[in-house]
């Protein structure tokens, strides 16, 4: 059974990821993606109505409000309806409002841009730390490879897994970037690498953490009647922001056990009336920066059962050839622009979709994907349903 | 255009220098949803707006406070009018029923450090650019060198709007009150939800224009326009309140222009700006959520019809008309 279609994929674009992108300016970026999606879509500039950035964290870039003077001429610019600021799922809620304002009948054509220069700052590191108080100049004193390392030490203790168990997730991912592109990352790793590569904060080792990413994405979204990839679902759930408060025992453990993005997944999947996501799902593009949160999304997203999803993919699941790919791009672990990553999912989704994924492409002509992305440490999931 | 089927349900509003804004945040919501009759349990969706450098913070800081949690959550922190749009599209899309639009900022922080410093460049802690009167300076001038805008109405204006502020015993340093941005602290709620209430959505218009637009280009009058004809609405039957919020009093004044123009009205008619204007408690980007709700309240219990415009950006370039109804038969 499909969903009903509540707006139209017409075209994607992105450029490839790389640490460095020296040379394009942040207003460059954003201008080629916006050309090459209305390229891809085959639709005039003319005809766009609307436009949406997706830009978070501002702090990155060095500079405040860039809708005021990064979007001069982008298609839809003088029908600009807003900047989404909702951290790394700031590109997929972001999708969703153009989906919205679409199916509202309040713009014909939405555009949505997003990029990234993660090279802009020195210490992108403390950049990011600064997010909790600017005036002050305090850093936010939990990085997130230490938030993350919470995660992870609790999923190894609560399913009996070594760190060895965990590395599989990461090989699986860069063996799948290889043929990506546009992946930061295209170089495969053993176990014994992942496992062997320093420690960041115990037990996550440089090797299950993303790249530090620059990156552009851009999607057009059209009506839901018009031909295409249509979005058929998304939901959403909103938790607090200190991660502390997510990890107490018998009250709310979601930084654990991912049952906020089950909340979220299970709002989305309503809305695109699947009741077995595990077979009715053919393909899914996570965002995970880390390892332990591709995991912790499979469960979330009801493609498995809590707790083993890291032996599942030891043994062959979710890899591109399985019957369910999970990341079949290779994931954020091989790259991820912060404000671009959900947009990206939606673009992988869209071309596994499509049949177009070049070398990377699924084998068993997918016919429904779902995406998901997070937003701060495990506090907002959003998770989308996509349909050929 | 479009049949709104989107109504605002309940308002809170707490305006002031020193606020603090976490009970602030906290008193609107609650407010809202006496209003509209609501628990916070009935409320599917929030969607917030509050500048990320006023706020010191990111997503998380306020949603909770503003009751996001368990529910879903959107941040639109470009404009109280994206913000709006964002919650309207939402609910006519199908995908919620009741939306809480929360928006808050800390102006009174702009106040005591130099702003450019705080928005430009962390990295290099270097002013770029011009200040916000500065800029307002650059489009007063234009306009006043077109034409388009007399020195006595500008001056007219803003004297009214500033004895009408609750704000009036400020001082501005000397600035011409047509041009400097009276800044404040502000929190703002609205319920909004499907279907019919006291206050009908019927439609929203957007404009835009980049940092910085053409020197031609610096009249709001034209972006409002602009987002009038997105509507597709004339406005002159039974306009019953008008409130524009924007940085300077001079850019008020300069895009009411369309609406009383065509209505007939003076800018210092009473059903206009009863508020002061936005420029007289400024409070970043979520300031615009103050005068829809100005517009609502007028409208509650009336036949009437209102237009709140929300500009927002350093000379109101992302300009947003918001047309409300009041449904009493």
């Amino acid at each position: 059974m499909s969903g009903r279609r509540i707006a139209t994929v017409l075209g994607v674009a992105q450029v490839p990821m790389r640490t460095r992108l020296s040379q394009y300016t942040y207003a460059d970026l954003l201008g080629v993606v916006a050309a090459r999606a209305l390229e891809d879509a085959k639709v005039d500039a003319a005809d766009v109505d609307g436009l949406i950035l997706a830009m978070a964290p501002t702090t990155t870039l060095g500079i405040d409000e860039p809708h005021f003077w990064a979007t001069a001429d982008l298609p839809g610019m003088k029908g600009f309806l807003g900047r989404v600021h909702t951290l790394a799922s700031s590109g997929l809620v972001a999708f969703r409002l153009a989906c919205a304002h679409v199916a509202a009948k309040r713009a014909k054509r939405v555009l949505v841009v997003a990029a990234d220069l993660a090279d802009e700052s020195p210490d992108l590191i403390a950049a990011i730390g600064m997010f909790a108080n600017p005036f002050a100049e305090r850093h936010y004193p939990q990085s997130a490879a230490a938030a993350h390392a919470f995660e992870m030490t609790a999923y190894m203790a609560r399913n009996a897994l070594t760190e060895r168990d965990m590395a599989h997730v990461i090989v699986k991912n860069r063996a799948n970037g290889i043929a990506n592109e546009y992946a930061q990352l295209r170089a495969p790793v053993t176990v014994d690498e992942v496992v062997d590569s320093p420690v960041l904060s115990w037990p996550i080792k440089r090797a299950d953490a993303s790249p530090r990413t620059s990156g552009a994405a851009a999607v057009l979204v059209g009506p839901a009647d018009e031909k295409g990839v249509a979005a058929t679902g998304f939901g959403n759930y909103a938790n607090h922001p200190v991660s502390g408060a997510r990890m107490v025992p018998g009250l709310d453990e979601s930084y654990f056990d991912a049952s906020d993005l089950r909340q979220a997944a299970a709002r989305a999947y309503a809305m695109a009336g699947i009741e077995r996501p595990h077979d009715e799902i053919d393909l899914a593009e996570v965002y995970a920066s880390f390892g332990i949160i591709e995991l912790l999304s499979i469960e979330g997203l009801g493609l498995t059962n809590g707790g083993v999803a890291a032996r599942m993919i030891r043994d062959g699941e979710f890899h591109r050839d399985a019957r369910l790919p999970v990341n079949a791009s290779g994931g954020a672990t091989c790259g991820t622009p912060i404000s671009a990553t959900g947009l990206i999912r939606v673009i992988e989704a869209t071309l596994q979709l499509r049949g177009t994924a070049g070398a990377r492409q699924i084998k068993h002509e997918p016919r429904r994907a779902a995406v998901s992305a997070i937003g701060g440490l495990f506090q907002l999931q959003e998770v989308g349903v996509l349909e050929a | 255009m479009m049949a709104g089927s989107v109504s605002i349900a309940g308002t809170g509003e707490r305006i002031g220098r020193g606020l603090p804004i976490e009970a602030a945040v906290h008193e609107v919501v609650r407010d809202a949803l006496a209003g509209a009759g609501l628990s916070l349990s009935a409320i599917d969706m929030v969607v917030t707006v509050g500048s990320d450098v006023l706020d010191g913070g990111m997503v998380g800081t306020r949603s909770g406070i503003a009751g996001a949690y368990g529910r879903e959550l959107l941040t639109v922190p470009s404009s109280a009018g994206h913000a709006f749009a964002t919650a309207v599209s939402m609910l006519d899309s199908g995908q919620a029923g009741t939306v809480l639009l929360a928006g808050w900022g800390e102006g009174t922080k702009f106040a005591a450090l130099d702003g450019r410093i705080i928005q430009a460049d962390p990295f290099y802690a270097r002013p770029l650019g011009a200040d916000a009167s500065a800029i307002a300076a650059l489009q007063a001038q234009r306009l006043l060198a077109d034409g388009r805008m007399s020195l006595e109405r500008l001056t007219e204006y803003g004297a009214a709007m500033r004895m009408r502020a609750d704000l009036a015993d400020d001082k501005t340093a000397g600035m011409q009150e047509w041009l400097a941005p009276n800044w404040s602290d502000g929190a703002c709620a609205l319920v909004l939800a499907a279907g019919s209430g006291a206050v009908r959505v019927v439609d929203f218009g957007t404009a835009f224009r980049p940092y910085c637009p053409d020197p031609a280009d610096l009249d709001p009058a034209v972006w409002v326009r602009e987002a009038v004809e997105r509507i597709g609405h004339t406005f002159d039957e039974d306009l019953a309140a008008v409130e524009a919020g924007g940085p300077s009093a001079l850019c008020e004044v300069a895009a009411l222009a369309p609406i009383l123009d065509s209505a007939g009205w003076r800018p210092l008619d009473p059903r206009v700006n009863a508020t002061g204007g936005g420029a007289m408690a400024f409070f970043g980007p979520a300031t615009g959520l103050r005068h829809i709700i100005a517009v609502a309240d007028a409208l509650a219990d009336t036949s009437g019809s209102g237009i709140a415009i929300d500009l927002a950006g350093p000379i109101g370039q992302a300009t947003t008309v918001v047309a409300l109804q009041g449904a009493k038969q």
